[in-house]
């Protein structure tokens, strides 16, 4: 364990990795994919998720069946569906797993309610130790931009678009122009630099 | 139709292949020391933002779940997940290409892995084995990993030359921005 409360596999740089399995009940079956479905195509219902603004990328799955790949691998029909979940994150485990909680406290339920031992997002304590339960820590993880934080680059793809009619203009215009036009970029831009 | 693997042009793509028996620990002790080795090899693929290799050994149950019938994995799996730029193929044909030292390695100890873990057969043995997105987040998946390193460097520059260009007059600031943001 780190001082960001994870496997020292699971990190690389600020980045943070966490992998869970769980076991779908039979009705998740059907209802996952409908949520699945309908969080993709209604913006209102992530809104949360991109405010929170320390995830990079997160995804669930459904495993269903296991590819045959030949001998000797067996052939293995499951009895239950099996949910996948990863998110790549900055920040700690703790805060993490505080933040779903609290604030994402629905939609727990609505993503973990078809799951086997899912104890509800709060109380955060048996929330975390079910996480745990269920968590696998990677082997090897990579980020291609380690020390950057969402925030960071949120910031800086932002000040991108502010910057380029600058940078697109400022040859041909007059000094004093291009003064001030760089004068309110600055001030403009402020809480992305 | 619009693919759940998808969020912007960013695509999650994920793996889960059956590990050969015997293979798990030397398998493991591989991947974990690819950090000793150097820089991750997974930064050979410049498409790669986010990516991860997994041993999964069992799926968990605990009395306290009451799941009725136990559902173990029968042989441990590897999974391999990368959130990626742009189309499957043309990353999948790079990532094969780039992991061709470390691929027998990796999926060599899987079943089914092609002998020589590389190219065509490797990435169609990747395709074979994918499990499709439920739901895939991306932060700011219409950025690529390029675009997003550019950005943050230039955020830095800017920063420094915000603080080196104060006191100029209009006319040398004007030069100043050119020469370091506007020269090409």
């Amino acid at each position: 364990m780190t001082a960001t409360g994870t496997s020292p596999r699971n990190i690389d740089g600020q980045a943070i990795s966490i992998t869970v399995f769980s076991t779908v009940k039979w009705w998740g079956r059907l209802f996952l994919p409908v949520l699945f479905f309908v969080t993709a195509r209604v913006p209102k219902l992530t809104r949360t998720l991109v405010q929170l603004s320390f995830i990079h990328f997160a995804r669930w799955s459904i495993v269903k069946e296991i590819p045959f790949n030949g001998p000797p691998q067996p052939k293995q029909k499951l009895n239950y569906p099996h949910m996948y979940f990863e998110s790549n994150f900055n920040g700690g485990w703790e805060e993490y797993i505080d933040a779903f909680s609290h604030i994402l406290t629905s939609g727990m339920a609505a993503f973990w309610g078809s799951s086997y031992g899912f104890p509800k997002a709060l109380p955060v304590g048996p929330f975390k130790e079910y996480i745990q339960d269920n968590e696998t820590a990677a082997s090897h993880y990579y980020s291609a931009y380690p020390h950057a934080t969402i925030t960071m680059i949120k910031s800086a793809l932002e000040l991108d678009d502010k910057l380029a009619p600058l940078k697109r203009n400022a040859k041909r215009m007059d000094p004093d122009a291009f003064a001030a036009a760089y004068e309110t970029l600055l001030t403009d831009a402020q809480r992305c630099l | 139709m619009r693919s759940a693997n998808r969020s912007g042009q960013a695509y999650g793509f994920l793996a889960m292949t059956p590990i050969k028996p015997g293979e798990i620990e030397a398998l493991q002790q591989y991947l974990e020391s690819l950090r000793e080795r150097g820089p991750s090899p997974l930064s050979r693929v410049s498409r790669t933002h986010m990516a991860r290799w997994v041993i999964v050994p069992k799926f968990h149950r605990k009395p306290a779940y009451r799941q009725r019938k136990d559902d173990m994995l029968e042989i441990p799996s590897l999974i391999f997940s990368s959130n990626l730029d742009g189309d499957l193929d043309s990353y999948l044909d790079e990532l094969c290409e780039a992991l061709a030292p470390e691929a027998p390695e990796i999926w060599g100890r899987c079943i089914g892995c092609p002998p020589e873990a590389k190219g065509a057969a490797l990435k169609e043995y990747l395709k074979f084995n994918q499990v499709d997105c439920g739901f895939f987040y991306a932060a700011y998946g219409q950025a690529t990993v390029s675009k997003v390193r550019r950005t943050l460097e230039q955020r830095d520059q800017l920063v420094a030359f915000a603080v080196r260009s104060q006191g100029l007059s209009p006319e040398e600031l004007q030069g100043a921005f050119v020469e370091e943001f506007a020269a090409s």
